[in-house]
This record gives structure tokens, C-alpha cells and sequence, in this order.
């Protein structure tokens, strides 16, 4: 396992190129809650979402 | 008769656009234009453009390698040769991913300024790639029937 730490206002440079390994997925707004979906862009990512005891699947 | 081929531009900068344009208009290119992602995406989906010139840095500073993500992800859209046109690597020098490595699924990255000459060069000999391509699909499909 690899561990990067990045600052976060990296974090859009980072995640752009994430798409040439794999489907990424990313908290997003929908309607009044938050779900787990590809983002169209980088400010459909809302990374203060409420965090929940177990992961996503 | 040869049919126009047509060139959608998805940049924010009205100066480049109108320059662009202008260069691949007298170069014999039908030229459509967006200025953020989600138009340029709409617009491709309903154009289906011969080629599609792509900037990065827009509304949002990795717009256009999103819009790329999205725009690989239309069917109608997938054998469309993009060129990325930016100054992301000039404007952000932390961002070292080498556009060459493989990661970016566009046909070429030009970096800006763009050499107008080149850009005539790879519009020209992607466009050609992409119908001879095409041709020898419908080619394939029609022998296997």
C-alpha cells in the first residue's frame, strides 16, 4: 500500500489524472443529501459531506 | 464534393477563440465554439465535430481534463480526435504528470501559446486519420455481414 500526502489544494491536479487508472468516485451533492458518483467536474466534489462509520460501497 | 469538416472549440478565452477560429475558418473548417465544459460537451454531443480543440484551464483549473473524461465517455464521441491546447503546465509548474505519459486519453497536447502552423499541420492530419479510421471500420462492418 502506498501512503501520499498531498496538500489540498492539489487535490483537483491530483484527482484529474486518477481517471487513466480506474472510475473515479467522489462524494457529490444529490439533492439535500450526499452519495458516492463520478463528478463532471472538480466543484461537484464536496469533500465536507457528513462521514458515516462504515465506508462506501 | 468533399464535406466541411468541422472544428469545436471549448475555450473561455474570447481572444483565442476569435483568433482560432478565424485561422482554422481560412484554413476551409466549419468552426463551433463553447466557453466552459458543460456547454462545449452539449455542443459536441449535438455537433459531433470531425475535431474537437480543448482548453484545461477554465471556470475551473482541471475543467477541460474532466470535460475530456466526459466527452471519451459518449459513444458518438469516442474516436473523435481531441487536441489539448493549454498553458496548465506553464501556470501550474507543481503539476509535473507529462502529458506524453499516457494518462491524458486526448490525440495530442499542444501547449500554448500554439504554433498556428502546427496546429493547421494536426488538425489536418488527425482529422485524415480519424476518417480513414472510420472508413475502414465501416469497411470491417460491412464485410462481416
Amino acid at each position: 500500500m502506498k501512503i501520499l500526502k498531498i496538500p489540498k489544494s492539489h487535490l483537483d491536479l491530483f484527482v484529474s489524472v486518477l481517471p487513466a487508472f480506474g472510475e473515479l468516485y467522489a462524494p457529490v451533492r444529490r439533492g439535500s443529501g450526499y452519495a458516492f458518483d463520478r463528478p463532471a467536474a472538480w466543484s461537484d466534489v464536496e469533500l465536507k459531506y457528513p462521514r458515516t462509520i462504515l465506508p462506501p460501497r | 464534393m468533399t464535406k466541411t469538416k468541422n472544428v469545436l472549440i471549448i475555450d473561455d478565452d474570447t481572444d483565442f477563440v476569435r483568433a482560432i477560429s478565424g485561422l482554422l475558418a481560412s484554413a476551409g473548417y466549419a468552426v463551433g465554439s463553447a466557453s466552459n465544459g458543460r456547454d462545449g460537451l452539449d455542443l459536441a454531443k449535438r455537433l459531433l465535430p470531425d475535431l474537437i480543440l480543448l482548453d484545461v484551464m477554465m471556470t475551473e483549473r482541471t475543467e477541460g481534463f474532466f470535460t475530456l473524461q466526459q466527452i471519451r465517455s459518449v459513444p458518438a464521441l469516442r474516436q473523435t480526435p481531441v487536441i489539448v491546447a493549454s498553458s496548465i503546465y506553464a501556470d501550474q509548474p507543481l503539476f509535473k504528470v507529462n502529458p506524453e505519459a499516457g494518462w491524458l486519453p486526448a490525440n495530442l497536447f499542444l501547449p500554448k501559446p500554439v504554433d498556428p502552423a502546427r496546429l493547421i499541420q494536426e488538425s489536418a492530419r488527425l482529422i485524415a486519420a480519424s476518417a480513414e479510421a472510420g472508413s475502414e471500420a465501416s469497411h470491417v462492418g460491412s464485410a462481416g455481414r
